[in-house]
């Protein structure tokens, strides 16, 4: 008696690996929705404001209104932290447990230091001419973020979050020690190209990882 | 006919994509009954049926809860339904090995 249901070895073996592939392909491409709105932001708001300080010549690059690159910055800001927000509560729909409780308290991590640490970049800000005043809210920023990454490096045991932390540390440093201008162009190319390709290359990198 | 030394109530189609599924999770996870419908492209009372002969295994375990207002129903695999998809999975790879060169034992 042959059941038309009873499945072959190979069968089997094709369905498991299936049905997993289906569940962490849609955790790992939930990883661009992370990555990319941050990674354009750094790249368009400080490529502008690179052009409006323009690194090596005495004046801007490109001569653009006066609130033009902040504006960017701060609209770009908020849409990625919305994205980023929303992302965030489509996965707490569909997985719940130890995962959205590390993410949840890796969320709120980034939330009270940015807001506890920015008040004091404003303070200190008011003793600074216009150019360094940019450059210490920039770089502590890149800073933090790569700090961050680092420690998510250590939660998830992810090597790809720990080089790409050490990478913001190393050219963020470099960018200050060249000065103001320079440093956006830094963040703008290697900072935020680096948001780019890693949420385009982690979602793949992990799946080969995976295997 | 149910190949010998094959747990039944993993080796059925629908269960095993079930049991596939959830074993993506990270231990301590779980995923939730509309996920995993989506995730399976399955009815909603087919999903049932089978999640019932899991639980009824000890394979699964349903949680119903609230989320504010709205009634949530979360699904995990038990560590003995963990442990149960691991067994069959080195099953089906003996079977195919077994297969696959006759010279072994």
């Amino acid at each position: 008696m042959t059941d038309p249901e009873e499945l072959t070895p190979e069968e089997s073996l094709r369905l498991i690996a299936r049905e997993r592939a289906a569940v962490t392909d849609r955790q790992r491409g939930t990883m661009l929705l992370y990555y990319l709105p941050w990674g354009l932001t750094w790249f368009l708001a400080f490529g502008l404001f690179t052009l409006d300080q323009g690194p090596g010549t005495d004046g801007p690059w490109v001569d653009l209104p006066d609130a033009l690159p902040l504006v960017v910055l701060f609209t770009l800001m908020a849409v990625a932290v919305a994205i980023t927000i929303g992302t965030a509560a489509r996965e707490a729909s569909q997985v719940g447990g130890d995962s959205n409780r590390r993410g949840a308290m890796y969320g709120v991590s980034w939330a009270l230091a940015f807001g506890t640490v920015f008040p004091i970049l404003g303070r200190i800000a008011e003793h600074l001419p216009d150019d360094q005043q940019g450059l210490l809210f920039g770089a502590v920023s890149v800073a933090l973020t790569g700090v961050f990454y680092l420690a998510g490096a250590a939660i998830w045991l992810d090597w790809s979050l720990l080089v790409l932390g050490g990478w913001l540390l190393v050219v963020n440093l470099a960018g200050v020690l060249a000065g103001p201008g320079w440093h956006s162009l830094v963040i703008s190319v290697a900072g935020g190209g680096a948001l780019i390709v890693a949420g385009l290359v982690a979602p793949a990198a992990a799946r080969r990882a995976g295997e | 006919m149910t190949a010998p030394g094959l747990d039944p109530v993993i080796h059925a189609q629908a269960r095993l994509r079930v049991v596939a599924a959830l074993s993506a999770l990270h231990v301590g996870d779980h995923m939730t009954f509309p996920y995993l419908q989506k995730v399976l492209d399955m009815t909603a009372g087919n999903l049932s049926v089978h999640l019932g002969k899991l639980e009824e295994a000890r394979y699964v375990e349903i949680t119903k809860t609230h989320q504010g207002r709205r009634p949530v129903t979360y699904v995990a695999l038990t560590s003995r339904g963990r442990a149960a998809f691991d067994d069959y999975t080195a099953a089906i790879r003996a079977l195919l090995d077994g297969a696959a060169g006759t010279e072994h034992p």
